[in-house]
């Protein structure tokens, strides 16, 4: 018996094609929407994550605190407080940090044959390529005793590598470069990286920080201390010894602010990936409002087809339906109308999905828990609101129903 | 013969417009098994809505009805459903097919809701349209059919659950003269085999053969008479069997 209810209701949902697809589609775009919202969301949320793990999660960035000029704040980075031994410090003092590189930043002229290119010279220490997990494509970083000897040598960013010697067939280690006006040694080309952070460190020169202290900038003082908490877990510890080595080096009373920031980058990260999720939530709530929109359409046809169909009705009355046959004949087709629509938005969302997956990169986004809530979720609307119209139906006097032209 | 229907101060009220409309007023009838009545009486005296009654899709305004000892007016909705699904079989004069569902499901349909399981649910469909000449065409819809074909499939549906009662309210009233005859031929064989058949009709022809016929005027029985050719006097011959009737039911 419910088999032929359920033939019946599906024959009725097929026989008005067209009418039964706009109906749906409050549905499907509803259901789509939920996958692709979950699916976006996963997507930025595995972009940053892969972020996070390329910065290497246990790096600290210490920047030089503001200064003011004239009453007008210059913004972090503008003081120079940070200086080498500072640097020195902190990897010799606090325990939970496991190395520092200092960083200092100046752009410059730099010059190989006929090719010439204004880049930044980043001025660190051995411990660089550590902090910041750069690899080497040719020839290798410096030492640190290329930092002691204050040694002419570069190691070119993949960028820069490209400028100065594509088109003249040298291998760039071993060649000599004028910055500005200075001869350097090349000694390695670092591997190309993803824009990690804040600059391209693929267009910029890295040399021992004390060469371009002496040669370019002769002060003490540093753009910024990279420093590598000895694990992920030990970051907040690492950042309070940081915090309180400087405050002591930098002679700063109880009652003075720190003269320096200390920025842990997994932090802005994670308050990134809190942005993406209000962003999800923004379609998850359109995807709602969607279904719900879905509802009424199918309330609203589910009205004008029990009108339709008096006479039917009044005829499957008239020779011995119950109210509850009419009652379930109703709901089913509504019922099958949402989920025709959840079946469909669900189909088209998973392409969308897969599609979103393949163009960012970021793997498999289908999320099999937003399908299931986004097909309960179906159901329930095409019950709830299947009710009032199948309730109407299955309420029809007979008569009534059979007098109805 | 047994009583099959009773039906005693029968009273039913339409309101239209804060206006009381009075359809029957004071009907009293009873019809045994296996008679074949015809009920006849001028437009809007009241036929269809005594049908509607007998058939028990209506319920009274008040007085009662007993049909195969069911107190009707005591019913539910769904008690009612359940006594016309299983006592009665409807013809009406528009045929009232479902569109778009074959002869054989529209026929199947009543045991559908008997609860029938379907192999013997599509058994019992063909032999019904068997039984009115329509084998061959079980397949086609009713818009592939012609009148006469229609009506015959809807009286093989008004059959199929083996009802104690068929009512047909003016069921040859969209059939042309040479339809009527052979639908008439079939309530004829019916009546034979033992139905009992109740039917409303304008037409003088078909009336007249109904072994009964009962004339209303402003919803009330005008006049009951049997329709007995080799009678003479129908009058007194309907109140010698009324009289019998009555004596029997009460
Ligand atoms: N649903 C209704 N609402 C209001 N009045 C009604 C309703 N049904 C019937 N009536 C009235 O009841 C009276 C009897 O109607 P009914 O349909 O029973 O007449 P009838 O004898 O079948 O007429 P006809 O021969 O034209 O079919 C008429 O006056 C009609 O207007
Ligand atoms: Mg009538």
């Amino acid at each position: 018996m419910m088999l032929e209810i359920m033939r019946v209701a599906w024959r009725s949902v097929k026989a008005n094609k067209m009418r039964s697809f706009l109906t749906m589609l409050g549905i499907i775009i509803g259901v789509m929407a939920v996958v692709l919202s979950s699916a976006i969301g996963m997507s930025a949320k595995n972009g940053v994550t892969s972020r996070i793990e390329s910065l290497g999660s246990n790096v600290l960035t210490i920047m030089p605190g503001s200064t003011s000029v004239g009453g007008v704040n210059q913004g972090y980075g503008s003081a120079s407080t940070l200086t080498i031994s500072n640097a020195t410090a902190i990897q010799q003092d606090d325990p939970d940090v496991a190395m520092t590189a200092p960083l200092v930043s100046h752009s410059a002229q730099v010059v190989f044959g006929a090719n010439n290119t204004n880049t930044a010279i980043e001025g660190t220490n051995q411990n660089y390529p550590a902090i910041k997990d750069v690899s080497m494509a040719q020839g290798s970083f410096f030492t640190s005793e290329d930092v002691s000897k204050a040694a002419n040598v570069a190691v070119l960013g993949s960028q820069v590598e490209q400028t100065l010697f594509s088109g003249t067939g040298v291998n760039p280690v071993g060649q000599t470069i004028d910055i500005a006006g200075i001869p350097f040694t090349v000694i390695g080309v670092a591997a190309s990286q993803g824009a990690s952070g804040f600059e391209n460190e693929n267009d910029a020169i890295a040399i021992p920080v004390t060469t371009e202290q002496n040669l370019l900038t002769g002060s003490d003082t540093v753009n910024e201390i990279l420093a590598s908490a000895k694990s992920a877990n030990v970051m907040n510890q690492a950042q309070l010894e940081i915090e309180s080595t400087l405050r002591v080096l930098h002679q700063l009373s109880p009652s003075t602010a720190d003269d320096f920031q200390i920025i842990n980058q997994a932090t802005i990260l994670s308050a990134l990936s809190g942005v993406t999720q209000i962003l999800t939530d923004l379609l998850d709530g359109i995807s709602a409002i969607s279904l719900l929109v879905g509802g009424i359409g199918i309330m609203n046809i589910m009205l004008v087809s029990v009108t339709e169909r008096t006479r039917e009705i009044g005829i499957r009355k008239a020779i011995g339906a119950r109210r509850s046959v009419i009652l379930t004949q109703f709901l089913l087709e509504s019922l099958g109308l949402s989920l025709s629509g959840a079946v469909i938005g669900l189909l088209l969302g998973t392409a969308g999905a897969l599609t979103v997956g393949a163009v960012s990169h970021t793997g498999n986004l289908l999320s099999p828990g937003a399908m299931i809530l986004a097909v309960i979720f179906s159901i329930l609307i095409g019950l709830v609101f299947g009710v009032y119209p199948a309730r109407k139906a299955a309420n029809l006097k007979p008569i009534d129903a059979l007098r109805y032209e | 013969m047994t009583v099959l229907l009773e039906i005693h101060q029968l009273v039913r009220t339409y309101q239209v417009g804060g206006q009381e409309i009075r359809a029957l007023s004071g009907v009293n009838l009873t019809i045994q098994r296996g008679e074949y009545v015809a009920i006849m009486g001028p437009s809007g005296s009241g036929k269809s809505t005594m049908m509607n009654m007998i058939g028990c899709l209506d319920v009274p305004s008040s007085g009662t009805y007993r049909l195969d000892g069911y107190d009707v007016s005591r019913l539910s909705d769904d008690e009612l459903a359940i006594l016309r699904n299983q006592k009665i079989g409807f013809v009406f004069q528009n045929f009232n097919l479902l569109p778009k569902t074959t002869a054989l499901e529209n026929v199947e349909l009543p045991m559908l809701y008997a609860g029938i399981s379907p192999r013997e649910r599509r058994q019992r469909a063909m032999e019904a349209l068997e039984r009115v000449g329509l084998a061959e065409r079980m397949h086609n819809r009713p818009n592939e059919l012609s009148g006469g074909q229609q009506q015959r499939v809807s009286i093989a549906r008004a059959l199929v659950n083996k009802p104690v009662l068929l009512l047909a309210d003016e069921p040859t009233g969209a059939l042309d003269s040479h339809t009527t005859e052979e639908i008439l031929q079939l309530f004829a064989d019916l009546h034979a085999q033992g139905n009992t058949i109740v039917l409303v009709t304008h037409e003088p022809e078909v009336g007249r053969r109904a072994k009964r016929i009962i004339r209303f005027r402003d919803g009330r029985v005008e006049s009951d008479t049997a329709n007995d050719m080799e009678i003479k006097q129908p009058v007194a011959a309907a109140e010698a069997i009324r009289q019998g009737q009555d004596g029997g039911s009460r």
